[in-house]
């Protein structure tokens, strides 16, 4: 399974708020300490949707690959 | 849009470097605790839960590097360490760098200035005119050799035989006399076929040019074109310039028309204080009526197809 680490995180935010499609502001946290909060912005939003749509098509169309093969076996 | 953005968060990231750095420790030091707090509740010992969260992270090195290169413009800030090396270097060795510098100094100065004399002299010799790429002198040759100046009679011949170019003009250099009031100065000036101001496709500012006719007649059209700078220097800019007489060799002429700043004329140079027609030339230039004299070879002549 393909595993990610942790710290890959951090540039992937910097990024996306690059783009305006997250802000970031530095609060308090739970344990009353400095933590950094995200929150996605209505861009963000709008980008999610669409990637949302685009990613549902290619794996409904890969699906459609990949399904008759299973089932003719 | 969003490229734009990116940008313009990179170069604001640029000026934040400082609390980039700290923001970024105090963030992947937040997150690591907040792990190892997670393993310590898990039941991990000290030492197990911190290593768990180390190894999950990744690379914190790694992490930051990346971070920091898409946080700003890497290639500027490369650029400008490269930039604060080499005055550091040039600092430590001032006698070399001076001597450095000094070479590059003469040797771009001296480059310049003969490039600026190779335009001035050669490419664009005279300033304002139009196809002086496509200008030629035209000489006469003599029995004993060498070259000459061309006559009157022949320019004259010129300009009604010959088809091989549009235009051909004539130009002769001479010292003048200007006297304003009781003061009289000496001036360089031109004597110019009419239709010179035509053919090189410099128009008046103010006026007219010379029309054909002022060819013509023995001493019969004493009119001017005086120069922006004398127009400037001697009249305070004049609007009301043409139509004033202005003593020249001790005749009165009459100004007809003001040339455009830059202009100079068409001497190698020399910067023309005014023009007068061919018409004058026993006025201006030593040695009698030369008008009617094919032997008299007393004026330069150009040629070069006429202004589009």
């Amino acid at each position: 399974m393909l595993e990610l680490k942790q710290g890959t995180l951090y540039p992937a935010l910097l990024r996306l708020q690059q783009m305006g499609w997250i802000t970031s502001k530095w609060g308090a946290s739970d344990n009353n300490r400095r933590a950094r909060f995200y929150a996605i912005t209505r861009a963000g939003k709008k980008r999610l949707a669409t990637e949302a749509d685009n990613w549902a098509r290619i794996s409904d169309v890969i699906a459609r690959f990949v399904t008759p093969t299973r089932a003719s076996e | 849009m969003t490229k734009l953005r990116v940008l313009m968060s990179r170069l604001s990231g640029l000026l934040r470097k400082g609390t980039l750095e700290s923001d970024m420790d105090e963030e992947l030091d937040h997150h690591l605790e907040m792990e190892i707090a997670e393993n310590l509740r898990k039941g991990m010992t000290a030492e197990q839960a911190r290593s768990a969260a180390l190894r999950r992270f990744g690379s914190i090195a790694q992490t930051k590097e990346i971070y920091r290169e898409a946080h700003a413009l890497p290639a500027i800030q490369v650029l400008w360490q490269d930039l604060r090396f080499g005055f550091r270097m040039l600092r430590r060795n001032p006698g070399f760098s001076s001597l450095a510098i000094l070479c590059l100094t003469l040797g771009i100065g001296a480059n310049a200035a003969v490039f600026s004399w190779i335009e001035g002299i050669l490419l664009r010799p005279f300033p304002l005119v139009a196809h002086q790429e496509r200008m030629l002198a035209v000489t006469g040759t003599s029995v004993i050799g060498g070259r000459d100046d061309v006559s009157w009679p022949d320019f004259v011949d010129f300009q009604k035989n010959c088809t091989l170019f549009d235009a051909f003009i004539v130009d002769r250099i001479m010292g003048t006399t200007l006297s304003i009031g009781d003061r009289a100065e000496r001036k360089t000036a031109s004597v110019v076929s009419a239709n010179y101001f035509d053919a090189l496709g410099v128009r008046p500012i103010l006026g007219r040019a010379f029309e054909s006719a002022e060819d013509f007649g023995r001493n019969a059209h004493p009119v001017t074109v005086i120069s922006y700078q004398m127009w400037t220097e001697r009249f305070h800019r004049d609007p009301a310039i043409v139509g004033k007489t202005q003593m020249l060799n001790g005749m009165p002429h009459t100004i007809i028309g003001v040339a455009p700043e830059g202009f100079y004329g068409t001497f190698v140079g020399w910067a023309m204080q005014f023009w007068v027609p061919t018409s004058m030339q026993e006025r201006f230039d030593p040695g009698g009526y030369k008008l009617e004299d094919r032997g008299a070879r007393w004026i330069e002549g150009s040629c070069g197809s006429s202004p589009v």
